[in-house]
C-alpha cells in the first residue's frame, strides 16, 4: 500500500485546531514549569489526557458531513484507518517533538537556570531526559483506546457504552497507579505488559471494527 | 454485454421501530442509467447509503460487482463513485486538492475534471466553501465524472443547478455511462431532466419498491387520457388498468395501460397521448386515484 499524503492531509486538517492549541500549551509549560519534571507530573498527565481525547474527538466524527465525504471517496476502510492513525501520529509528534527538544537540548535548563536562577539546573538535565518518553507512552496508551471508543460508537449494533466505561476505567486506574511513589520491579513490568496488551487489543479491535462502522445516521 | 452491477435481495433497514426500507429486490446492469424516484422520505437516500455500504442493512443484503456492499475489496471499492446529498468536503478544501485526493483512489482524469470546472468557469484554487450551492454540486460531479467508475451513485446531483447546467451534467453522465459501460443510479426529484437520459426507473414509496421498469416499456404500455370537465367519466376510470388520475385545470387526467379496451368509452372531447415519466411517477406514487375521482364527481 502506498502512502496517500492527500488523505493524511485531509485527516490532519481535522485535528489541526487541537494541534495548534496543544503545541504552544505543552511547550510553554515545559519551558516555564519551575519544579523538576518527572514522569508522574499531574499537569502534563491531564494535558495528555485532554489532548488525546480532543484529538480522537476530532478524528472520530464519522457521521459528520466531512467524514461521510472522506469515507465515500473510494478508499477502503483499512486504508482509511491506517491513514487516520498516521494523521494522529503526525498531530502528536508535532506537539511532542518540540516539547521533548526543549527538555533535551536543553533549552528548558537554560531558561530555568538563567531566567529563574533555579538551583536544580543544569544538574537535573540527565534526570529529566527520560521524561518525554513517558509522555509518548501516555499517548500510546490513550490514543488507541479513545479511537476504539469512537469506532465502537459508530457501529450499527448497540452496546457502545461498554467502550466508554472501559476508557474511563483505564484512566482512573492509571491515575490511581500514578499516585503511588514506589512499586516493586515485578509490578512495573506487569504494568508494561498489561499496557502493551491493552494497546494492541485497542488497535486490532479498532482496525477490525473500523471495517463495519456506519458513516450515516 | 449486460453484466450485473448491482443485485439486492430482501434489502431492508429499520431505525428502531420505523421501517425505512423493506424487501428491496432488483438487479441493475452495466451500461444503464437508472432514475431512482420517490416522494420525500420514501427511502431513496437510505437505499443509496445501503448500496454504498455506509449503512448496515437490518435485513437482506446487496452486492456491487459481485461483492457485498459492506465489504468491498480494495480492487472494487475504488470503482464505485458516490455523490451524496448529505456529505460535503470540508470548506477549506480547494477543487484542486479534491481532485488530487480523488486521483489517489483509482483512474482519475484530472484534465477532464478541470475541463468540467471550466464549463462553469470555476477557479480550482478557490476554497470549496466560497462556491455557491450549485457550483459545489458541479465540483462534486466533476470528481465523479472524471473518475473511471464502474458504478456511480448520485443523490440529487442537479439540485441547485440552473436548467442549462442540469442538461450538461446529465449529458456528461450519459456519455460516461456509455463510454465506460458503467451503471449510474440517480436519485432525483427533477424528473423531466433525468427522463432524457435514463433507461429504467425505480420508484420507491413508503420504503418499498413499487415500480422497476424500462422507461421505453412504460411509454409503450401507458397512455395519458384527458377528459374535459364537461364530460362524464367513462367506465374504465376505476378499473385495475387505470394506474392513476389527477384533477387538472379544465378536466381530469388518467394514466391507463395501453391494453385496456377503450373502444366506445372515450368521449369525443377526450385526448389520448403517450405518458411522460413525471406523469407516470405522479400516477403511481403521489396520487390517491379513487379520492381524486370522488372529488371530480362531487365537483360535477
Amino acid at each position: 500500500m502506498r502512502i496517500k499524503y492527500a488523505l493524511i492531509g485531509l485527516f490532519f486538517r481535522q485535528a489541526l485546531p487541537v494541534t495548534l492549541l496543544a503545541l504552544p500549551a505543552l511547550c510553554l509549560f515545559v519551558l516555564f514549569y519551575r519544579e523538576i519534571l518527572d514522569w508522574r507530573n499531574t499537569w502534563i498527565s491531564i494535558f495528555i489526557l485532554i489532548h488525546s481525547a480532543l484529538l480522537t474527538l476530532c478524528l472520530g466524527q464519522f457521521r459528520s458531513r466531512a467524514f461521510s465525504f472522506i469515507y465515500t471517496r473510494g478508499f477502503s476502510r483499512d486504508v482509511l484507518w491506517i491513514h487516520k492513525m498516521l494523521a494522529t501520529g503526525l498531530s502528536v509528534f508535532l506537539v511532542w517533538i518540540p516539547a521533548a527538544l526543549i527538555v533535551w537540548l536543553p533549552i528548558r535548563s537554560s531558561v530555568q537556570d538563567k531566567l529563574f536562577i533555579s538551583p536544580y539546573f543544569p544538574l537535573m538535565v540527565p534526570r529529566e531526559a527520560s521524561v518525554p518518553w513517558f509522555w509518548l507512552f501516555g499517548y500510546a496508551i490513550l490514543l488507541p483506546l479513545f479511537h476504539y471508543v469512537w469506532i465502537r460508537r459508530a457501529q450499527p449494533t448497540r452496546g457502545s457504552n461498554g467502550a466508554v466505561l472501559l476508557a474511563i476505567g483505564m484512566v482512573i486506574a492509571a491515575a490511581t497507579l500514578m499516585n503511588f511513589r514506589w512499586y516493586p520491579t515485578w509490578f512495573l513490568n506487569l504494568i508494561w505488559i498489561v499496557s502493551a496488551i491493552m494497546t494492541a487489543t485497542a488497535l486490532i479491535g479498532g482496525f477490525l471494527l473500523h471495517r463495519t462502522l456506519e458513516v450515516q445516521k | 454485454m449486460n453484466e450485473t452491477a448491482i443485485k439486492t435481495e430482501n434489502l431492508g433497514r429499520d431505525y428502531g421501530r420505523f421501517c425505512a426500507l423493506s424487501n428491496v429486490n432488483f438487479t441493475l446492469e452495466r451500461g444503464r442509467v437508472v432514475a431512482l424516484l420517490g416522494p420525500n422520505g420514501a427511502g431513496k437516500t437510505t437505499l443509496l447509503h445501503l448500496l454504498t455500504g455506509q449503512l448496515e442493512p437490518t435485513r437482506g443484503g446487496s452486492q456491487i460487482l459481485g461483492y457485498s456492499s459492506r465489504s468491498l475489496p480494495d480492487s472494487v471499492v475504488g470503482r464505485v463513485a458516490y455523490m451524496g446529498d448529505s456529505e460535503q468536503p470540508p470548506d477549506w478544501c480547494t477543487p484542486r486538492q479534491l481532485f488530487k485526493l480523488q486521483s489517489q483512489v483509482g483512474t482519475f482524469d484530472r484534465k477532464a475534471a478541470d475541463d468540467f470546472l471550466g464549463i462553469q468557469k470555476l477557479n480550482p484554487k478557490k476554497s470549496f466553501g466560497t462556491f455557491s450551492k450549485g457550483q459545489k454540486k458541479w465540483i462534486r460531479a466533476a470528481m465523479v465524472l472524471a473518475a473511471e467508475s464502474d458504478v456511480i451513485f448520485m443523490d440529487e446531483p442537479a439540485e441547485g443547478l440552473d436548467p442549462a447546467n442540469r442538461i450538461k451534467l446529465y449529458e456528461h453522465l450519459r456519455r460516461h455511462v456509455s463510454e465506460c459501460d458503467s451503471l449510474a443510479v440517480v436519485a432525483t426529484h427533477i424528473i423531466n431532466d433525468i427522463e432524457k437520459i435514463a433507461d429504467e426507473v425505480v420508484i420507491i414509496n413508503h420504503g418499498k419498491v413499487i415500480v422497476h421498469e424500462d422507461i421505453e416499456d412504460i411509454r409503450e404500455q401507458v397512455r395519458e387520457i384527458f377528459i374535459p370537465e364537461t364530460e362524464s367519466l367513462p367506465d374504465f376510470t376505476l378499473s385495475a388498468k387505470t394506474l392513476g388520475s389527477k384533477a387538472v385545470s379544465g378536466g381530469m387526467l388518467f394514466w391507463v395501460m395501453t391494453d385496456t379496451d377503450l373502444s366506445g368509452m372515450l368521449p369525443d372531447a377526450a385526448t389520448v397521448r403517450p405518458v411522460n415519466l413525471e406523469a407516470f411517477y405522479l400516477s403511481v406514487a403521489e396520487h390517491n386515484h379513487s379520492k381524486d375521482i370522488k372529488e371530480f364527481e362531487n365537483e360535477n
